[in-house]
């Protein structure tokens, strides 16, 4: 008996459950077709942001330069989170006035963001 | 009520996506579904790890080059969904599958048996060998390609293996041989 | 009574890497005492460039961020929201406009709605994209980003939504092992 091949056997690949491609292509649609909420204003990502801060002022123990490092790393994900929303928010905005134009409804996730 | 009025600068026009996302989905879902499954054994994490690898395909669409690309972007990108999910347990009260109880009858002789043992073995190794044993034996991919999507060198990727198929021959109990 | 400003508390804990006034070319400083609530981050290369230190590669997210951070000289982010409508003018946003002109500038998009707007701009050089901004305007909130230095906008957009937010670590997490 080879163990090699009685891996291989073990672990052909398996289709996953029925229904799944269809349920996939259901969650794309509704993430295509997502309203652009500006998420960093929800009440939890303050939170979140408080709590940020507070994981940051107990890691000022391990080093000032630790400190201003994990706080210029937070910054820019915010930055760059609120930055990157702006410019997706924008998007979804043109590409539903275009279908609206356009009289469709859009297709599921078949075709690109516009740029 | 007044139309919105959209002016967009005149583009280049986007390049045409050979692809459909659709297509993607079902061509490659029994091999993302299958690396998550081999990983977690747990079937609806398996199905929430493969679902959110394809939604994150969805959302990418757009810088994927060419079906190569999708095949080995979704391929990276449930192994590293799977490593994530398989750390994020560690923290949920859970039974370690090394802690689970043996199956009753012992896997002697039939072939289904000792599937089912290897799969549950392979599942109970720690996660990179987890996925490399997968990588390995599940996509039947060349070193390169193994080394590339778990970001190490060929010598330590090898020795993870050989120490993942040492582990399983014992845990076996010597009844297979190379 | 004004509500509790959660990002301005995040803002002043950040206060001691603050940039200088150079970093980003418009003021709103007038715009942002009249604000309920504000995010006001300003980021210049120095801090970018220490931020990149940080980042790890091993994450996707901190590693797009890392790729996306390669050659960026300051990003500035202005988002307000006033508790009722009139509290910045027209001129507040052209004062910004006049910031994002040609020939550097261009402005590609131009979405205008009953009461919302959305502008994009770019600074082309040499083909490439060098500079980013937003200007987006709704009755009783205002958002402005600009972005200084080469930007892949594809891999900023997929930066929107919750990605942007670092995930807070378990306390177990945050221990590491000790070998």
């Amino acid at each position: 008996m080879n163990l090699e091949d009685e891996l291989r056997k073990a672990l052909l690949r398996e289709e996953p459950p029925a229904g799944f491609a269809e349920r996939v292509l259901a969650r794309a649609a509704a993430q295509a077709d997502a309203p652009a909420h500006r998420w960093w204003r929800l009440p939890r990502m303050r939170l979140a942001a408080v709590a940020a801060c507070a994981v940051l002022l107990a890691l000022a123990g391990a080093g000032y330069r630790q400190w201003q490092g994990e706080m210029a790393k937070q910054r820019t994900l915010v930055a760059l989170g609120i930055a990157g929303g702006e410019l997706r928010a924008t998007q979804i905005r043109v590409r539903h006035i275009l279908a609206e134009r356009a009289g469709a409804t859009g297709e599921t996730g078949a075709r690109m963001e516009d740029r | 009520m007044a139309e919105p009025t959209l002016e967009i600068a005149a583009q280049d026009p986007p390049a045409e996506t050979p692809m459909q996302y659709g297509d993607l989905v079902r061509e490659h879902q029994s091999m993302v579904y299958s690396v998550a499954w081999h990983c977690l054994r747990d079937r609806p994490a398996a199905e929430e790890v493969a679902q959110d690898v394809f939604l994150e395909l969805h959302r990418r669409m757009g810088s994927i080059e060419s079906p190569a690309h999708a095949r080995n972007w979704l391929r990276r990108m449930a192994v590293h969904r799977s490593i994530d999910e398989i750390r994020r347990r560690r923290f949920r009260p859970w039974v370690a599958l090394e802690r689970a109880p043996e199956p009753a009858v012992p896997a002697v002789g039939g072939d289904p048996l000792l599937e089912d043992r290897l799969r549950r073995l392979v599942a109970a190794l720690p996660e990179k060998s987890r996925v490399l044993v997968v990588l390995r034996f599940q996509e039947e991919l060349e070193w390169s390609e193994i080394c590339e999507i778990l970001d190490l060198p060929l010598g330590t990727a090898k020795s993870r293996l050989h120490r993942a198929l040492r582990t399983l021959r014992e845990k076996l109990g010597g009844e297979t041989k190379l | 009574m004004r509500r509790v400003n959660w990002f301005g508390i995040l803002v002043l804990c950040c206060a001691a890497t603050a940039a200088g006034a150079q970093t980003c070319p418009f003021n709103l400083d007038h715009v942002a005492a009249k604000a309920k609530e504000s995010v006001d981050i300003t980021l210049d290369s120095t801090v970018l460039q220490l931020a990149g230190r940080f980042l790890s590669a091993a994450d996707a997210n901190q590693s797009d961020a890392k790729s996306l951070l390669n050659g960026l000289k300051a990003i500035c982010v202005r988002n307000y929201e006033f508790a009722k409508e009139g509290e910045y003018t027209p001129d507040d946003l052209q004062r910004v406009r006049n910031q994002l002109r040609p020939p550097l500038w261009n402005r590609i998009v131009n979405v205008q709605e009953k009461n919302e707007s959305s502008e994009v701009f770019t600074r082309t050089e040499g083909g490439r994209i060098t500079g980013f901004a937003v200007i987006a305007a709704e009755a009783k909130e205002l958002h402005v980003v600009y972005i200084d230095g080469p930007i892949d906008l594809d891999k900023l957009s997929r930066f929107g939504g919750q990605f942007g937010i670092p995930p807070i670590p378990a306390p177990d997490a945050a221990r590491k092992p000790s070998k």
